[in-house]
């Protein structure tokens, strides 16, 4: 289980904010944390990966200590077998399609793990491209495949379908519920839209001016 | 023709030092946070606003027989750093690493931090990172450093009269040639190596503009 209870004073579009959030996510779960933009969603998902430095609480990931302001403790990223898509375009831009998923394998894990994802994502024909010969659709596709490649035990979205149009989303979501069949990693998902919330997650935590309104199963939030 | 190849070979083995120190000092100069990254940064940029003939002096001091540091260099090489080929070397080093670090770190900056952080949640090192994702999308700020260091180390003058003289063979680089054939009223031959450091600059230059262009088109 992924316990989550941190404080940060951020220094946002709309001035200073205090972000308090407490919540937990079981091993495997799905939640989303639906929110307007502002409201410090992708903070704390940069918190739990390690990019951004709470100022107290403590962040654990069943029995490992990833970040304890008391114990000083803040795990580096690198060890909290995380995986990310962003928002925006992270493809290593000097890599083709097939090195960006080579680049994500530990060491140990086969070649043929990349077939297989390759496969998976329908990559296969544009396993020789550059990131900037992809469209967006493509791009994510590929980040999602690389940020699942070495199964890790956590997956985070930041707003992954923002770009995306209604065909690409729908594929995109129907991947994300593929890795969730097969690999069953906790996710994490950002948004401010309610269609991709209800496409995905099964718990949504409502986020507004950094704190979580309501703590709600899917099905209340679509009787919202 | 001697003078040329010194200079050449100044610039090269300068440039080459360079590329291998100013870029662990640009990629720890693009992500620090550390409280002493200013005393770093200024460091970093002192050649920059510095008389030649200061950092010189010092050079000159610290190079010196009479110093620890010069002393150990006689005790390794068997002959003092200062009017040596050695010695241009490292006042060139410590002269040109601006212009190593700069378009480095500037290439390292333009870079969307998001490609540090998924290659850091794909358990990569920092080396890792630098080596795989960093140093391949900046390719041309490190054409630019190179160049720039090489241009710069060639066009060198107050720093190479301080603590390298002017010892044909050895330590008389162009741009100090051109002062002794001026003094010696020797116009003609002055022009000659004035010519040459011209061609050899906007050589370099040339070359850099182009393979940039070149390189921006891999991708």
């Amino acid at each position: 289980m992924l316990r989550v209870s941190v404080n940060k004073k951020l220094n946002g579009s709309g001035g200073m904010m205090d972000l308090s959030i407490d919540f937990s996510v079981e091993n495997g779960e799905c939640i989303a944390l639906f929110g307007p933009s502002g409201a410090g969603k992708t903070s704390i998902l940069r918190m739990i990966a390690g990019f951004l430095k709470p100022d107290s609480g403590r962040i654990q990931m069943n029995d490992q200590l990833w970040f304890s302001s008391r114990d000083k403790a803040n795990l580096s990223s690198s060890l909290r077998n995380l995986g990310i898509v962003f928002q925006e375009n992270a493809l290593f831009p000097n890599m083709t399609v097939h090195r960006n998923l080579k680049f994500a394998l530990r060491n140990g894990q086969g070649a043929s793990r990349i077939e297989e994802f390759m496969e998976l994502f329908e990559l296969e024909l544009l396993k020789d491209q550059y990131p900037h010969e992809l469209s967006g659709g493509q791009k994510q596709r590929v980040s999602l495949a690389r940020a699942m490649i070495y199964n890790p035990s956590t997956l985070l979205l930041d707003e992954p379908f923002a770009s995306l149009d209604e065909h690409s989303t729908s594929r995109l979501s129907g991947l994300v519920l593929e890795m969730r069949r097969s690999f069953n990693p906790s996710i994490i998902l950002v948004s401010h839209s309610r269609n991709e919330v209800r496409d995905i997650a099964q718990r949504v935590l409502c986020i507004q001016e950094g704190r979580v309104l309501r703590d709600i199963s899917i099905a209340e939030f679509q009787a919202l | 023709m001697n003078t040329i190849l010194i200079t050449v070979k100044l610039a090269i083995i300068t440039s080459v030092i360079l590329l291998g120190v100013g870029i662990p000092i640009a990629f720890w100069l693009s992500r620090s946070k550390a409280k002493i990254k200013p005393i770093v940064d200024a460091l970093v940029a002192l050649p920059l606003v510095l008389p030649p003939t200061v950092l010189g002096f010092y050079l000159l001091l610290a190079l010196s027989p009479g110093s620890w540091f010069g002393s150990l260099a006689v005790t390794v090489l068997g002959k003092p750093l200062v009017f040596s080929f050695e010695g241009l070397v490292i006042g060139s080093v410590l002269y040109s690493l601006p212009f190593m670090v700069y378009p480095v770190q500037s290439g390292m900056k333009g870079l969307s931090p998001r490609l540090y952080e998924a290659a850091q949640s794909l358990g990569k090192s920092n080396l890792q990172i630098l080596w795989d994702v960093v140093l391949p999308n900046i390719r041309p700020s490190l054409l630019a450093g190179l160049v720039l260091t090489f241009a710069h180390t060639v066009g060198e003058f107050g720093v190479v009269l301080m603590i390298g003289g002017s010892i044909p063979g050895e330590t008389r680089v162009a741009s100090i040639a051109i002062y002794d054939e001026v003094e010696a009223l020797n116009y003609s031959s002055a022009n000659k190596y004035a010519l040459i450091l011209v061609g050899i600059s906007f050589l370099a230059l040339t070359l850099l503009y182009s393979g940039q262009k070149r390189i921006n088109r891999f991708w």
